[in-house]
């Protein structure tokens, strides 16, 4: 889960990490909230992606008819094609340096990674490639805590002297593990000239499968306009579909094995048009009817390729979906299709009269996937439009 | 020979009464795989599919001599079960459950390194070594005995390889879905490494996808094997930043795309395919 810079800096206040005054502002009904603010200060828009500020996304103001007319100009469009959360109005800060603090989720050690350097703000990746030095790493130990003899240590070799950031890392270490975060960046974090220490940005990314433990926290997808309709009907459906414009459609079981048939439609010459995953617990005649529908509605689809492996899931209930989508709603376009099933899958259905079946309601049934792949793109490229 | 799981194996299990967790229990005991018993604090005393099921981890190893634990758990009781488990004494833990928090993985991933405990998954169809062992849902019916070890970090997957081996006359040492996550108990390059010492094991198979950065600690290491490595790289069709799945599955920082990692694995030295359906003609032109 994405958190907007709002959302990402609520959390790092209640964990005592500092933050500029602000206030939020969802929509247009709120513009007089701008009432409660110092002038001057900057209205920032709320949006997912990076890049907003070059995308014309934070404006200073000077006062508050200023500050509602930047809020209501930003509120009624979108940036970067992404529709806005809302904006926040922040307080302008005088700044002497900028920092670098974040603590990342290492896929290969396993643990989580803090990353400090003296030299934040938007070059950062500039800085991590041209000198990879000044960026100081540090592993931290899962579920404990970094001591802070360790924390004054890192701010040394990341020649950093500012006071009070051995409080600060030890907060962020904090937040990153009580609210079971993926990520956690604050750049920059600044040090201003009275002083203070704020973190002026804040991009934080919580763990969804940890959602469970965390009921408060926010819950909210990208709001993005120009969506493709059936990807969106996929999240509504608890399953993902990604769709990648080529003429066949592909219903597949397992994400891994969704991909490997995608690559394998590509590498033999044809053109996919989705990949499809059911989430663990979604029933399989939401992907299966999904497919199926974007194969009924977009017109430049020509055929439909199905390929399972099985070996824990029901056979039966797979095919009996299928059986029943036909009945109810006789397909457009041909299909082609493989199935390998055993275990605890044919409990309750053989693989043969699974196959016979499929084969009966008209589904062309090839006893190995490359087979059933190349068979689609063949009749992909003779049908004439 | 082959790895982590053989005639020896002997298995408790977490969720032995759910009704999916049963049924995979159920087809491992009509394999003849050794599952003692189930674990579960508010079932015992009870027996499910002929089975006694125990209180805690730590009795059912005291009476059953268990080494292996299996976990078809709610993600948010994995983290006290595992614990249990390792510390009860078993070697290998197979965890099933797909959506366990990250930091929870960390911890026990820590904690079993440290106890010399081998963690599969989580979200993972575990691993058969055909003829030997079937902990999980890779069907025996998919793989033959011979001398290639998969490792995959599909569960599906790892179906569709062994299947298509065995359909091609070649057999396996070890089949294992290592798991879908970010995070796993033991990573890729762990799996190759004791496929290297395996005496059986003359070639090993991996398949990886797009997503973190596990792959180039493959590359890294790829000296300290001396067997030769054929690789496939799933989701070379994903969109960046889109979801393809597995939570693992999301091309995020640059070298995470399927191409890049590719590229890498070919100059340290594997044998890298295009697809899936390419690697018994890789195995067969091995000689």
């Amino acid at each position: 889960m994405n958190l907007y810079e709002y959302e990402g800096k609520a959390i790092l206040a209640k964990h005592g990490i500092r933050v500029p005054n602000s206030v939020y502002v969802a929509d247009e009904t709120e513009l007089g909230k701008l009432e409660d603010m110092t002038y001057p200060c900057v209205i920032k828009a709320q949006i997912l992606q990076g890049g907003r500020g070059k995308a014309g996304g934070i404006r200073p103001v000077n006062n508050v008819e200023e500050a509602r007319a930047a809020a209501r100009d930003l509120l009624s469009k979108e940036l970067k094609g992404e529709r806005l959360a809302g904006v926040l109005a922040e307080e302008q800060v005088s700044i002497a340096k900028e920092l670098y603090l974040g603590i990342t989720v290492d896929d290969v050690a396993g643990k989580p990674l803090l990353i400090i350097s003296a030299e934040g703000g938007i070059e950062i990746e500039k800085v991590a490639e041209e000198s990879p030095e000044k960026l100081v790493r540090c592993y931290l130990e899962p579920g404990g805590m970094l001591d802070s003899d360790s924390a004054v240590q890192l701010c040394r070799e990341a020649g950093i002297a500012t006071g009070g950031m051995v409080e600060i890392i030890r907060a962020l270490e904090k937040a990153f593990r009580e609210e079971d975060a993926n990520l956690i960046e604050i750049n920059p974090l600044c040090v201003l000239d009275d002083g203070r220490v704020l973190a002026c940005d804040a991009k934080v990314i919580l763990d969804d499968y940890a959602l469970f433990r965390h009921p408060d926290a926010p819950k909210h997808e990208m709001l993005e306009y120009n969506e493709d309709p059936f990807e969106r009907r996929a999240k509504d459906n608890e399953y993902i579909m990604v769709r990648l414009g080529g003429d066949i459609g592909i219903i597949s079981v397992g994400a891994g094995y969704g991909m490997a048939i995608v690559d394998a439609v590509k590498a033999y010459g044809g053109s996919p048009a989705n990949f499809v995953d059911q989430l663990g617990g979604t029933p399989f005649e939401r992907t299966i009817n999904g497919v199926l529908d974007m194969s009924e509605e977009d017109l430049t689809i020509k055929t439909v390729l199905m390929s399972f492996m099985l070996s824990a899931s029901s056979l039966g209930g797979l095919v009996e979906s299928m059986l029943e989508r036909f009945k109810s709603r006789p397909p457009r376009v041909p299909i082609f299709g493989s199935i390998g099933a055993a275990s605890a899958a044919v409990r309750d259905m053989d693989l043969q009269t699974a196959v016979e079946k499929l084969e009966s309601a008209g589904i062309k049934m090839f006893q190995d996937a490359r087979e059933a792949i190349k068979a689609a793109i063949k009749y992909a490229g003779e049908v004439v439009e | 020979m082959s790895i982590l799981v053989d005639e020896r194996t002997s298995v408790i299990v977490y969720g032995i009464t759910g009704s999916y967790g049963g049924a995979q229990v159920k087809s491992m005991i009509d394999y003849g795989t050794n599952v003692l018993g189930g674990v579960s604090a508010s079932k015992a005393g009870m027996t499910h599919l002929d089975r006694p099921i125990f209180g805690t981890a730590k009795e059912a190893v005291e009476m059953t001599n268990a080494n292996t634990a299996i976990f078809y758990l709610p993600a948010g009781a994995i983290m006290g079960a595992v614990t249990e488990a390792i510390d009860a004494g078993v070697k290998l833990a197979f965890i099933a459950t797909e959506g366990v928090p990250v930091h929870d993985v960390m911890i026990l991933r820590e904690k079993a390194k440290e106890r010399g405990v081998w963690i599969v998954g989580p979200n993972s169809l575990g691993l058969t070594s055909p003829g030997k062992a079937f902990v999980g849902s890779i069907a025996p019916e998919f793989t033959s005995p011979g001398g290639i070890g998969i490792c995959s970090r599909s569960g599906t997957v790892s179906l569709a390889i062994s299947s298509h081996l065995t359909m091609n006359g070649i057999g396996q040492s070890t089949v294992i879905s290592m798991g879908g996550d970010p995070v796993l108990g033991r990573n890729p390059i762990e799996y190759l490494l004791e496929f290297n010492k395996d005496d059986e094991t003359t070639a090993m198979v991996l398949i990886g996808e797009i997503g973190g950065m596990k792959e180039y600690e493959v590359c890294e290491r790829l000296g300290e094997l001396n067997k030769p490595l054929i690789a496939y790289i799933g989701g070379k069709s994903a969109r960046e930043g889109k979801r393809m799945g597995h939570m693992g599955a999301i091309i995020g920082g640059a070298g995470q795309d399927a191409r890049s990692k590719m590229k890498a694995l070919e100059q340290a030295g594997a044998i890298v395919v295009d697809t899936l359906w390419d690697i018994a003609d890789v195995i067969k032109g091995l000689g």
